[in-house]
């Protein structure tokens, strides 16, 4: 099964990978509060956007990967523009609405994608980043992979016994056996982790 | 609904971010003594409830929805310890899938962990039964899709005639394949093993 396909282009090797974190890590958080408090002109918006496409292909990630994921915000993008249309306001308006969330997506990719997720969490610790929720965040992230082995191992399960679609019935005690699971694992690894000596820091 | 980077006004994205550091550190206050075993069990939930939101369900029109599983884990834990997990699921989906924005990450949490959590859990604490589960499940999701819209119409994004109406219908649909859910995996928990049922809620 396929182990690294969250933050899959983090091992590749480009200048982009090679800036320290820190670095990385402040500049994300300066582009991303920049361009969501302040009202900025679309021509430098461009600017930005194109720049952050010059960016994300000198890392080596793959265009139509980044140009999936900015699609996620088109919902919104509709949502609004029914609204302008409505209201009457400019175009330029909305090219400007979406072109800010596309420049927080693309620089939020760039972060996450040119660096490994246990050193990002790493560099969240020396930012002070509360203990308990960077616990938790690397829990989600390592946990991650092995439920969906056993969300994927279930609904085969299923299939081989039934020959028509999952019905809800069927969906919702795949979700309960799902948590009933996680609990039990749960307990192992406590039982573990107790085991090698763990007092509750990471 | 999780609200992308760029569409919210600053005054909105300021104040909901006040509000949600304010209870992220009263929770992370509330929960700083807690038993060490207690951990890896909201750890790998916070795990399930990353993977729950993951599983998109297809429906009419190319949209797809998924269950967002906030009022399950304030019943199994407690309002504050459901909020951090889902604080945290919030931000690895806006890291990790671009699910929603890193300075939003305020307004998508009040939306979502902080309704859902608080008053999805006082709701059902009024009479503790599957009913009442599923009856604050649908009630959460509806308050918060409005909750969203009025956040999108202070910041003069949306005109409420339009987009209060499409998110309420859309998220009607939700609300009830969510109530649904949240019925059968409480009875079906109930069934096999009730001592999940038993945690200490914090």
């Amino acid at each position: 099964m396929k182990h690294n396909f969250i933050d899959k282009y983090s091992n590749l090797s480009s200048p982009i990978h090679k800036i320290s974190p820190k670095l990385k890590f402040v500049l994300f958080l300066t582009i991303a509060t920049f361009v969501s408090l302040f009202k900025i002109d679309t021509k430098i918006l461009v600017f930005i956007f194109l720049f952050l496409i010059f960016v994300c292909k000198l890392s080596k990630i793959p265009t139509k990967f980044f140009l999936t994921r900015i699609l996620v915000v088109s919902p919104f993008i509709f949502l609004i523009a029914i609204s302008y249309l409505v209201s009457k306001q400019s175009f330029l308006a909305i090219l400007n609405v979406s072109l800010k969330s596309f420049i927080v997506i693309l620089s939020i990719l760039i972060l996450v994608q040119t660096t490994r997720f246990d050193i990002l969490i790493e560099t969240l610790k020396e930012f002070k980043f509360p203990k308990f929720l960077l616990l938790l965040l690397s829990f989600i992230y390592r946990y991650f992979f092995v439920l969906t082995d056993e969300v994927e191992k279930m609904t085969f399960a299923v299939k081989l016994r039934q020959q028509e679609k999952l019905s809800v019935k069927t969906l919702t005690k795949l979700i309960g056996m799902l948590l009933i699971r996680s609990y039990n694992r749960a307990e192992r690894i406590n039982k573990a982790m107790l085991l090698r000596g763990w007092d509750g820091n990471l | 609904m999780h609200i992308p980077d760029g569409f919210l006004e600053p005054k909105i994205l300021v104040s909901t971010d006040i509000i949600s550091l304010a209870v992220v550190f009263l929770g992370l206050k509330k929960l700083k003594n807690i038993d060490v075993n207690r951990i890896p069990l909201m750890g790998v939930l916070a795990s399930f409830v990353f993977v729950l939101q993951i599983l998109a369900f297809p429906v009419i029109g190319g949209t797809s929805v998924h269950l967002e599983g906030v009022v399950l884990t304030a019943i199994l834990l407690g309002p504050f310890s459901s909020s951090l997990i889902v604080f945290c699921v919030l931000l690895m989906q806006a890291l990790l899938f671009q699910h929603g924005g890193i300075l939003s990450l305020g307004a998508n949490f009040l939306n979502i962990g902080i309704i859902g959590s608080f008053l999805g859990y006082y709701f059902w604490k009024i009479k503790p039964t599957k009913i009442f589960a599923s009856f604050a499940t649908f009630i959460t999701i509806l308050i918060s899709a409005t909750l969203c819209s009025f956040e999108l119409y202070l910041s003069n994004r949306l005109v409420l005639s339009v987009g209060l109406p499409t998110m309420l219908f859309s998220h009607l649909v939700v609300g009830i394949i969510e109530a649904v859910f949240v019925y059968g995996v409480l009875s079906f928990i109930e069934k096999l093993e009730p001592q999940i049922l038993k945690f200490e809620k914090i």
